[in-house]
């Protein structure tokens, strides 16, 4: 199976979507691993799935920013001091539901590498912690709007503040997972901190950030690598390559039925 | 309805049919192992009444923690009957996954068969691989 991975440009918020799309249909059209790590060229708030239009007037600070909606569910991400990454697998089962293995994977090399940087981060687990909310159900209307104020298990957290969340997506032939690190605090959601807004731990290799990012890059590969066997290469063609589908799947990502659902 | 007498794709749909009206009418919904493996429900989408579905295509979405999963229509037609209480009450899913559970109901369109659909011992033999 092949495997690549690449540093993409920041973009929009409505092209990250859809290059997040078009990565699941090569995926499965070339029996490909592709993983990218991106940035956001404005701020953007993104909707989980499932999330309601009407939600977002819960949180004021965020109003103002660009919204797009992802095809992954779990609560709003305000896009503006992070780093995401998206990863597409192709799928060699009938499974349906999510692949924890991936989320694990993903997480525990983000967690050892957050170590190395002096930070005190763990993957968290209900089963251990009391003082925060497990993931509430929708029913009980005391789901939180924005995702990095819910915990499900697994999540990356520093002390009491989550600080990386992932969410997947089933396609027929392929699996799409993608996340978000925060690095920093965001006026548009002041409330939630970054990792460079922890004192404790080592934040000289935050400061440049194109070194940051080629390092969790590096990291995210290995973790992959060992999960899935591959050994991904330097996937920079797909920059061009997923640019003319992923243009026309900016369509369904902008259409209001889609952005816009109640 | 009985799962030994469904048919099944391998998306862990099942599929049922019955006559109504001088009419084939499918009744749709996900196994006990889709359930299962889906574990936390926690939203639905699914399609409107008159909707035109078709075999292997998505009619639907399911959220279960961490993962959004499209629900794959097992044959062609029109929906007629959508269970539109079952979002609200997901629950059902895994308590009747084969009777109350039902999903959405579609008029199959002509010359649809459910031929190309596993019965219920494959279906079983393909979980127990999974």
């Amino acid at each position: 199976m092949e495997a690549y991975s690449y540093l993409d440009k920041p973009r929009s918020g409505l092209m990250n979507m859809a290059i997040d799309d078009a990565m699941l249909d090569f995926a499965s059209e070339h029996n490909a691993v592709v993983l990218r790590l991106y940035r956001w060229a404005e701020p953007t708030l993104s909707l989980g799935y499932f999330q309601k239009i009407e939600e977002r007037e819960l949180h004021e600070a965020s109003r103002s920013v660009e919204l797009v909606r992802r095809a992954t569910g779990g609560g709003a991400i305000v896009h503006d001091h992070d780093l995401t990454y998206s990863l597409a697998v192709p799928q060699v089962s009938s499974h349906v539901g999510a692949a924890p293995a991936v989320y694990s994977a993903v997480h525990s090399v983000m967690v050892e590498w957050l170590k190395e940087l002096e930070f005190s981060a763990k993957q968290w687990h209900s089963i251990y912690d009391f003082s925060l909310p497990s993931v509430q159900r929708a029913e009980s209307g005391k789901t939180e709007f924005l995702c990095f104020q819910r915990r499900s298990d697994g999540d990356v957290v520093v002390g009491e503040h989550k600080i990386m969340g992932s969410a997947q997506r089933r396609g027929k032939a392929a699996l799409l997972q993608h996340g978000s690190l925060l690095l920093r605090s965001s006026k548009y959601a002041p409330e939630l901190p970054g990792i460079g807004d922890l004192v404790r731990g080592n934040l000289e290799m935050l400061a440049n950030g194109r070194l940051f990012a080629g390092e969790m890059l590096l990291r995210l590969e290995r973790g992959i690598d060992a999960l899935l066997r591959v050994r991904l290469k330097c996937g920079a063609f797909l920059a061009d390559e997923l640019q003319m589908p992923a243009t026309d799947k900016m369509v369904k990502f902008d259409a209001p039925p889609w952005r816009f659902r109640a | 309805m009985k799962p030994e007498e469904l048919k099944y794709n391998s998306s862990h749909e099942w599929v049922g049919l019955t006559e109504e009206n001088g009419e084939t009418i499918a009744v749709v919904g996900i196994s006990d192992f889709a359930v299962e493996q889906l574990t936390d429900l926690v939203y639905m989408a699914l399609p409107s009444v008159g909707q035109k579905v078709k075999a292997g295509q998505e009619f639907g979405e399911v959220e279960s923690v961490k993962a959004v999963s499209p629900l794959y229509s097992p044959i062609d037609g029109e929906v007629v009957a959508v269970h539109s209480q079952l979002a609200d009450n997901l629950e059902k899913l895994g308590e009747d996954p084969f009777g109350d559970g039902w999903i959405i109901k579609v008029r199959v369109a002509d010359g649809a068969t459910t031929d190309g659909l596993m019965d219920y011992e494959a279906y079983r033999k393909q979980c127990a691989q999974a």
